[in-house]
């Protein structure tokens, strides 16, 4: 039997996998820019009584693309919550199915995200929606990192489905990687 | 029920635009016997913001919302008109601003896929601070917490030092001295019981801004034309009916004011009123400039009526 | 359909998702879209386009950004020696109180919520130091993870706060009132449960060991003196001070605490030279998994608050106290029943947006007092915290501990038992809330 991770679905899982941490340490950088948009706000109004006046707004993009450009490393790393009942109880191959489901039940709830996100984001970009702001930003332009991180989450979910089923098809005498 | 319709709003249950939501549910129910069911959401129950109600009314997701004029800003620059500072100075200069610009309005919903069925408006803007303000002067420097990017711009033309933070975090910068000031209309601030920590009120007739109830075209298609007529005659009663509620209610607060020991100028000196005016004018300029034509129409027909 | 019969269809189904495995966020989305399409008799197209927008919406909130940033103040604070410091510290106070260790629990949590408005956070971050500690001196898990569910939830009754941040704004109550509100509650819980913790071990022996070493952590510190401990607890409070300074001098606001918490933390590992690149990427990415984990959960549970707002659920529910003519006695008995239901499949700041604009109207009309109200909610919304299927707190210790999120959720009954005793107490005796707000403002 050939080796699971030299296989075409092996290699492409071994990819996403690395993409997927790319977007994580995109996510993590939004993470420090928050902390740092909010100290410098605080020290322009206590020092220098003035403000960036896109503080919340700025903010409120930057969490979106927080949550959504980390979602597939977030998966990969094992952090999203789940009742483990079955996978504890059943073995071998009732294990892949078991992890198929749930993989492509996921996957349905994030294409349908997908689909519905990026309506928004297609329909701010071609009216020209703005922010109702100071900054009157384009609405189109934060979106990006949330059509993105939704649609790469989608693609995670359909290599660990893929996954899954070469490990169906090719029985439990080998090892493999926990997505 | 024939028609069973969720209206959304960001109000809170016992603000003035919700309490009028609620009239105008009850005139429609009972204007059609019944038929028309509006169930309102207040408190942004239904999970969204005002920002999302215009795409939300227009995909059908909600058939009817509540939202503020000024949030419409991104979508169409003409929402800013009623938050324009010291355009309109009474409640009469509102209501004749509304029905002129009425026509624009209802184009934007209707580019958007939907109906405008009424426009109500509530108190106006003013100033809480330590002490009454007397001239402009009295904002050099003030540290004042405002609502918009309009609010921002102008407290900036008069030399004043605004800052943007959530209404949330409005209290505990009055409380430690962070803020000196907040420009927000005597209801609101009324609510969050200011008088803890300023000691005046100043009626500045800052703005009076705006709320629409809109409702998705395609519902409003699918009602017969009676029920349709009953829709548009309880907007038309609801909006008469806030107008009285605002007004009572604003006297009332004022009141209300006093007995906690505030100072109350319920207006300005004309020599006030008039540099304000002129700290507003470079804001309302631009705005006409991004607006175009519209803009001339709409002021020049104002003026007119002045 | 009858609101109760619908309730319960949808708590079934979010069970069934569950139990088969699918990721929680993931189940609770799946149950709301077929709710509003099977309960609500809606096309897929128009839930798209509703659950679309209310995505967007609520993943991108401002209050939410407290949230990576008091997480990531926490990881960091755990991977530099200032929780194991908090841990030394503790120690020989409470080692000679019945119950021994267990009670760093709750002292630790009581003494971490005043720098973290998330009870996650703070059970995270208490936990994963006395996890390991207390399992090394063989208590007894049930006591361990019980204990620590429960204090954990101190996090939000003791200021800062999320929850009463969001409760301040929905309900009109000024949010400094409502923090000095929580303070003496939250002590009061606190210790309740010492005092169970006490009489616990007291009456069953409290380690699960015969041979249990002496207080392993303790072992090696002859000579270790108060001023040790006090000394092992400064780094605690001076950013305790820093965070609070910042907020009653106005130089933040309440919201903008965390990131001046993460900011003296960040400079206290850096001199203290704990700082180094690995701790400072380990934290970080750790902070930013356990936050969209958090996110995933909080954005699933507002859809479903929408399905069940579109459902008219609440308003039904509400309604049907309404028409029934209780006492305010009667009314808050019932609505704890309600909450402790919405809690079971709801989280934190789902149940406070969907609940208050049906309630808030009902609780002024009944003559309450709406400070009250408020720290009343946010114990029951901590109650919520610990109570299957979805609780966050059970997940964070189900996923720090191993034991199952099942026998967690039995560890923590006991607290669930003694906050519904908070809750009785306040309802007694309300000075307990409103004396320190009427003292401090007026
Ligand atoms: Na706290
Ligand atoms: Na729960």
């Amino acid at each position: 039997m050939a080796d699971p991770r030299r296989s075409p679905i092996g290699m492409l899982d071994a990819a996403v996998t690395r993409v997927s941490r790319w977007f994580g340490y995109l996510a993590a950088a939004l993470i420090v820019y928050v902390l740092c948009h909010i100290l410098v706000e605080v020290t322009l109004r206590n020092v220098f009584s003035t403000s960036t006046f896109v503080l919340d707004e700025y903010v409120g993009y930057a969490l979106a693309g927080i949550i959504f450009l980390s979602l597939a490393a977030t998966h990969q790393a094992g952090h999203h919550i789940r009742v483990r009942l079955v996978s504890n109880t059943v073995q071998g191959r009732g294990k892949d199915a078991a992890e198929l489901i749930a993989n492509i039940a996921a996957l349905v709830v994030c294409i349908m995200l997908f689909v519905s996100l990026y309506g928004i984001f297609d329909r701010n970009l071609r009216f020209g929606i703005t922010s109702a702001g100071m900054s009157r930003t384009p609405l189109w332009i934060p979106q990006i990192a949330v059509v993105v991180g939704i649609a790469w989450y989608c693609v995670r979910l359909a290599t660990n489905a893929l996954v899954c089923v070469e490990a169906l098809v090719l029985g439990p005498n080998r090892e493999r990687e926990p997505a | 029920q024939e028609f069973r319709w969720d209206l959304s709003t960001e109000y809170g249950p016992n603000s003035i635009n919700t309490r009028t939501n609620q009239f105008f549910a009850e005139r429609v129910s009972e204007l059609t016997d019944g038929e028309v069911d509006i169930t309102i959401h207040p408190g942004a129950a239904l999970g969204y913001r005002e920002k999302d109600h215009l795409f939300a009314v227009s995909d059908g997701a909600v058939p009817i919302a509540t939202t503020v004029s000024g949030t419409l800003a991104g979508v169409d620059p003409i929402f800013l008109l009623s938050s324009l500072p010291f355009l309109a100075e009474d409640f009469e200069d509102v209501r004749s601003l509304l029905e002129i610009a009425r026509p624009h309005y209802e184009d934007v919903f209707s580019q958007y896929g939907q109906q405008l069925i009424y426009a109500g408006w509530v108190d106006p803007s003013g100033v809480w601070a330590q002490d009454v303000m007397e001239s402009t002067e009295d904002f050099e420097d003030l540290p004042i917490r405002t609502y918009d990017a309009t609010g921002t711009r102008v407290l900036q033309e008069l030399g004043a030092a605004p800052v943007q933070i959530s209404w949330s975090d409005v209290v505990p910068q009055l409380a430690t001295g962070s803020i000196e000031a907040v420009l927000t209309g005597v209801d609101g601030g009324a609510a969050s019981g200011f008088w803890d920590y300023t000691d005046a009120f100043t009626q500045i007739n800052y703005a009076m801004p705006l709320t629409f109830v809109h409702v998705n075209q395609d519902s409003y298609d699918a009602l017969p034309e009676e029920y349709q007529q009953a829709l548009m005659q309880a907007g038309q009663e609801a909006r008469e009916w806030q107008a009285e509620q605002v007004v009572a209610n604003q006297s009332a607060k004022y009141d209300e004011l006093r007995d906690h020991g505030m100072t109350v100028a319920e207006s300005v000196s004309p020599e006030f009123a008039r540099s304000l005016s002129e700290a507003a004018q470079p804001i309302i300029d631009e705005w006409k400039e991004r607006v175009g034509d519209r803009a001339g129409e709409i002021l020049n027909e104002f003026n007119a009526t002045e | 359909m009858d609101p109760i019969l619908s309730a319960l269809a949808i708590l079934a189904g979010i069970l069934v998702f569950l139990v088969s495995g699918i990721w929680i966020y993931a189940s609770l989305i799946l149950v709301a879209v077929l709710s509003l399409m099977f309960i609500g008799d809606m096309n897929f197209g128009r839930v798209t386009d509703i659950f679309g927008s209310i995505t967007l919406r609520s993943s991108g909130s401002w209050e939410l950004s407290a949230i990576p940033l008091f997480v990531w103040m926490g990881e960091l604070i755990l991977l530099t020696d200032i929780s194991s410091r908090i841990f030394r510290g503790l120690a020989p106070l409470v080692r000679r109180l019945p119950g021994g260790l267990v009670h760093s629990n709750v002292f630790g949590c009581t003494l971490f919520s005043a720098i973290c408005g998330s009870s996650a956070a703070t059970t995270a971050t208490v936990g994963k130091i006395t996890i390991t500690e207390l399992r090394k001196n063989s208590y007894h898990d049930s006591l361990i993870l019980g204990s620590l569910a429960g204090s954990g939830s101190l996090g939000l009754l003791i200021p800062p706060s999320i929850v009463m941040i969001v409760y301040g704004v929905l309900a009109e109550v000024p949010v400094d009132r409502l923090f000095a509100a929580g303070v003496l509650p939250g002590l009061l819980l606190g210790f309740l449960f010492s005092l169970y913790i006490g009489a616990n071990s007291l009456i069953r022996g409290g380690r699960s060991t015969q041979a249990a070493p002496l207080e392993t952590v303790s072992e090696d510190r002859a000579g270790y003196t108060l001023f040790n401990s006090l000394l092992d607890l400064l780094p605690i409070a001076i950013i305790i001070g820093i965070v609070l300074g910042s907020i009653y001098t106005g130089v933040a606001t309440p919201s903008e605490a965390a990131a001046i918490g993460t900011l003296s933390v960040l400079v206290l590992t850096v001199v203290t030279g704990a700082m180094n690149w690995s701790v400072f990427h380990k934290s970080l990415m750790s902070a930013l998994y356990t936050s969209t984990m958090i996110f995933a959960v909080v954005v699933a549970a507002s859809l479903i608050s929408t399905a069940l707002g579109y459902l008219h659920i609440p308003i039904n529910l509400a309604n049907m106290i309404v028409e029934s003519n209780l006492t305010p006695g009667q009314f808050i008995l019932i609505i704890s029943v309600f909450f402790i239901f919405l809690g079971m499949i709801l989280d934190g700041i789902s149940i406070v947006v969907m609940s208050l604009p049906i309630l808030f109207p009902i609780v002024t009309a009944m003559g309450i007092d709406p400070i009250w109200f408020g720290i009343y909610l946010v114990i029951m919304v901590e109650l919520g915290q610990i109570t299957p299927p979805v609780g966050f707190n059970l997940m964070i210790i189900h996923g720090m501990s191993g034991a199952p999120i099942s026998k967690v959720a039995v560890y923590a009954l006991p607290f669930c038992g003694l906050m519904c005793l908070g809750v009785l107490i306040l309802y007694m005796a309300p000075a307990i809330v409103l004396y320190l707000p009427q003292y401090l403002f007026g």
